[in-house]
């Protein structure tokens, strides 16, 4: 199983890595380091999913074409990424100069928490009920070529759920077990906590960094306290940050514990910098996440809306609104959508 | 109204409960309020944990939220809090204005807080020690490997939400779906009175024997401490196998390697 999970960190990484340095050539944004690029291009890979699966579960295609489809054209954004070597090279300089200053009490008590956190899920097992619909779709994919046409509890042929339709998040761990070759349930249950995980954490490093650019020392103490509150929440299911220790596979718990982070760095980033890039950048997490969760739908305009119309009365610069409301657009659509499907 | 905020009540006291994170929130609050003197920061790690503290508890958002989301998730709105930035900011902006010793000593201090006033999530109150790849029950495991793939079943509760996780090319006659059958006196159909047939402790093979054949199980897995009323061989059905803690029937007229899935191509 270790082969099959450095496989799969080696795809996931390496290819959202060179995805996210290909897109941030186009939105403009030099200079950010290793960790953003991993993570805009997973942003990236979720946003492009959705657009691509809709059409194509709504179409009653095959897994197999999906999995061709996807495949290729995350294949081209991570050749894409490899043409941007003077970027990744600037990045990786930039990394090796100041690596020596990440050395800090904080920053190794984090990697120490996240390391015992990964080993003590990696040896044992929370049984989610939830999992006997949600990994069951996936299953049902790779084993029928099926992409939601069949009831994944019993594995009937019926029409879809229409709650779910818009948010088929399990297909994109079925398209890894698919390139991996091991069934879903080991994908979601002993694969995907390894990327889920230190993605969680890497956004949580780049909020720090961003908070305390230059001192070092605070953005891993700052790391450390996140990754701590992950570890010792109120012990309760419904808290978001639980679930990225005890179901890190299921959409609802990446949306609680990667998106929403995410989100906040990029309406940070954004409001503070107001660069079109960042905007964009946001737009593209907040497509992202309708993959993830229905409740991504709702959510996302909410947390985006929100923050800016409160920042605007402060700013007082209205094209902060427009272009959130801009950024919300893929949301706000899939939300109306979702409305007239459940209606 | 009232129903509104009894939902929020309950939810908000589900999310919280057992722990000091929500007072050490507030906390962070007001001292991100006090010091922060950048109107941005105070704002996003400030005010909007606050405002949207406001939209869970404000009947007007509250009741659009629960009509657009359902009200079995609205603690999900309490998602849009993100702790794990306003806490450890509140924590870093202390920490920034000491230095050296004193510095690392607060931060294992504020850590010591958290500790104490969280609850331990990795623990053996929600996880167990997996004993397979797939991270499911080791009896499931056990069943599924005694069972051939391709094959339509009836079976027990405690199997049906993991069986097909481990084989998904089982299919089955009832699962998960079949639990709202548990509340009500009188079922209609085959598939849900086999299902009520086969709750009991004692099964009565002359109800569940047709009912099994007619919807074309070929396979029955129960537990070892169910006991039968009458004989399975009389509708068709023989010992297959046994685990440590159940039993599996076979349709007689299965043939090794049969394909026998109800729905599937």
């Amino acid at each position: 199983m270790r082969l099959e999970i450095l496989l799969t960190a080696v795809l996931f990484f390496g290819g959202t890595f060179l995805s996210g340095y290909a897109l941030r050539r186009l939105l403009k944004l030099k200079n950010e380091g290793f960790l953003f690029s991993i993570v805009s291009g997973t942003m990236l890979w979720w946003a492009l999913m959705e657009l691509i699966l809709v059409p194509m579960t709504m179409m009653h295609a095959s897994f197999q074409s999906f999995v061709w489809l996807y495949s290729l054209i995350v294949f081209g954004l991570s050749v894409l990424g490899l043409f941007c070597r003077r970027d990744i090279l600037e990045d990786g300089k930039a990394a090796v100069r100041d690596g020596r200053q990440y050395l800090t009490l904080g920053h190794l008590a984090a990697l120490a928490l996240i390391c015992y956190q990964l080993y003590f899920i990696h040896h044992h097992m929370y049984l989610e009920w939830d999992d006997t619909y949600y990994v069951n779709l996936a299953n049902e994919a790779v084993y029928s070529n099926q992409i939601y046409w069949v009831y994944p509890e019993t594995g009937s042929f019926a029409d879809f759920d229409k709650r779910y339709v818009l948010s088929l998040w399990p297909i994109f761990y079925a398209w890894l077990s698919k390139l991996i070759g091991v069934i879903p349930t080991v994908m979601a249950h002993t694969i995907l906590p390894w990327l889920i995980i230190p993605l969680a954490y890497m956004i949580y490093a780049l909020i720090g960094k961003r908070l305390f650019p230059k001192d070092s020392q605070i953005q891993g103490m700052f790391l450390a306290m996140a990754v701590f509150l992950h570890l010792f929440m109120s012990g309760q299911h419904t808290s978001g940050l639980t679930f990225l220790s005890i179901t890190p596979w299921v959409g609802k718990g990446v949306l609680a514990a990667v998106l929403l982070p995410m989100l906040f760095y990029m309406v940070f980033r954004a409001i503070e910098k107001g660069s079109p890039g960042d905007w964009i950048l946001m737009g593209i997490t907040g497509l992202g996440g309708c993959l993830l969760s229905s409740m991504g739908i709702m959510l996302i305009p909410v947390f985006i809306g929100t923050s800016v119309l409160l920042t605007t009365l402060r700013k007082r610069r209205v094209m902060d609104i427009v272009c959130g409301l801009a950024a919300c657009a893929p949301c706000l659509i899939l939300g109306i959508y979702y409305i007239y499907l459940i209606h | 109204m009232l129903e509104f905020f009894e939902t929020a009540k309950t939810d908000f006291l589900a999310t919280f409960e057992g722990a000091w994170i929500f007072p050490i929130l507030l906390a962070a609050i007001i001292w991100i309020l006090i010091r922060e003197k950048d109107w941005l920061r105070k704002i996003l790690f400030g005010i909007l944990p606050l405002a949207f503290l406001f939209l869970y508890w404000c009947p007007l958002s509250g009741l659009l939220f629960i009509r657009l989301l359902g009200d079995e998730v609205y603690w999900r709105v309490l998602w849009l809090i993100l702790l794990a930035v306003t806490i450890p900011y509140a924590g870093c902006l202390l920490l920034k204005s000491l230095t050296g010793i004193r510095r690392q000593a607060a931060f294992l201090g504020l850590l010591a807080v958290l500790a104490l006033g969280g609850k331990q999530v990795l623990s053996t109150e929600w996880f167990e020690a997996s004993t397979n790849v797939y991270k499911i029950p080791q009896y499931v495991v056990d069943v599924c490997d005694l069972l051939p793939g391709n094959i339509h079943a009836a079976m027990s509760n405690r199997l049906t939400p993991y069986v097909r996780l481990y084989d998904p090319t089982i299919t089955l006659e009832y699962a998960r779906n079949a639990l709202s059958f548990n509340g009500m006196e009188e079922v209609h159909g085959p598939t849900a009175n086999l299902y009520k047939a086969v709750q009991k402790d004692e099964i009565d093979v002359d109800v569940a024997g047709p009912l099994a054949r007619q919807q074309g199980c070929t396979f029955l897995v129960f537990s070892l401490s169910r006991t039968y009323k009458g004989d399975w061989a009389d509708y068709g059905y023989r010992e297959y196998g046994t685990t440590s803690e159940f039993r599996i029937f076979v349709d007689e007229n299965y043939e090794e390697g049969q394909d026998t899935r109800k729905w599937e191509e």
